[in-house]
């Protein structure tokens, strides 16, 4: 068991970090630096110090192979209390690495009409958050419109432009990289570089 | 090295100890431990649940205050602590302890200057506190009535 420091003051950190959180997801495509936690092994310190700031025992987890190693198992238990779970239809936060596929995303929960909170959080991390193909954002918390470009796996990247579930039914993105994150939530109108409204 | 009967026997001893107690015995030792804080002590509540006399259905009794943290030594021993209360310097001492008890340069000295002075300071107390219950002890017994001999 290898296990690593959390956060050093956690209630401290653990509220600045949710407001940061709160920040990208209110304005789509804003990058903000999370730099609390050290990171570990193969989570990044954006994606551990979202995990310790928004997972516990009511969150389930699930964490794709490629990311979940024994130490990123061993710390996200013993820091959150999340549980791991096997199957993406009943997580609540899917963390994934550049492997992800349609198929993963067509399970994960979207939410009900009634209550569509319910609907997963992915906190995705890449290699780059801006050396990817031009995306242009508009929606909710953009005043005209955002370009991101981030080095999205195609499936996400075609989930994004089809969205094939209708609002507010969906699933949240957290785009992570080291230590920066950016948000793409069931709000924002993801449209490709080419075909814009110049 | 050590068994776990032990090591439950060290934490228990160090989860009970008096704060100031354990830090004059600690500050006499004069031992430098390099140490990170894989848990910063962090102060929770715990659910306290009890069975009526000990048989009974299991019920909730309260909520208790407690503290934890876990530390890790430079050669990737890991101290744990709870106590009882919101004495955050004490946890991380007692996860200290416990991380420096699992090492064989330092066990024998602190079981004798740590862990044995705290030992035999819970042993008075406890028998402290029975000796008053002794003395305030009723025994209840029913007198013989002449109706049923």
């Amino acid at each position: 068991m290898n296990l690593l420091p959390g956060f050093s003051q956690p209630i401290a950190q653990c509220q600045h970090t949710f407001r940061l959180i709160l920040k990208a997801l209110s304005e789509p495509g804003v990058r903000v630096s999370l730099t609390g936690a050290a990171g570990w092994d193969r989570l990044g310190s954006a994606a551990t110090a979202v995990l310790l700031t928004l997972a516990d025992g009511d969150t389930p987890v699930w964490l794709s192979p490629d990311l979940a190693d024994s130490t990123a198992v061993d710390n996200l238990r013993f820091h959150t209390g999340a549980p791991l779970v096997g199957s993406l239809a009943g997580a609540a936060f899917a963390v994934f690495g550049q492997q992800i596929s349609a198929a993963q995303l067509q399970e994960l929960p979207c939410g009900t009409e009634v209550s569509p909170e319910t609907g997963a959080t992915v906190l995705l991390q890449i290699d780059h958050l801006d050396r990817g193909a031009p995306l242009y954002l508009t929606g909710p918390g953009i005043e005209t419109r955002r370009e991101i470009a981030p080095s999205l796996p195609a499936a996400v990247r075609d989930y994004l432009l089809a969205r094939p579930r209708r609002f507010p039914l969906g699933i949240d993105f957290l785009l992570v990289c080291a230590d920066g994150l950016l948000a793409v939530p069931r709000t924002t109108m993801v449209e490709e570089g080419q075909c814009t409204l110049r | 090295m050590f068994t776990q009967e032990q090591r439950q026997r060290w934490m228990a001893v160090l989860a009970a100890s008096p704060p100031a107690r354990l830090a004059a015995l600690w500050q006499a030792l004069e031992l430098r431990a390099e140490y990170q804080l894989v848990r910063a002590p962090e102060i929770g509540l715990t659910q306290l649940q009890a069975r009526m006399g000990a048989t009974g259905r299991r019920f909730v009794m309260g909520d208790m205050t407690v503290t934890r943290a876990v530390i890790r030594l430079e050669n990737g021993t890991y101290g744990y602590s709870y106590i009882a209360g919101r004495d955050k310097a004490h946890a991380e001492l007692c996860a200290l302890a416990d991380g420096l008890m699992q090492q064989a340069a330092y066990q024998e000295r602190l079981q004798r200057n740590l862990i044995e002075p705290l030992a035999a300071l819970r042993r008075e107390q406890q028998q402290m506190r029975g000796t008053e219950i002794a003395a305030s002890r009723v025994d209840f017994f029913t007198l013989v009535r002449g109706d049923n001999a």
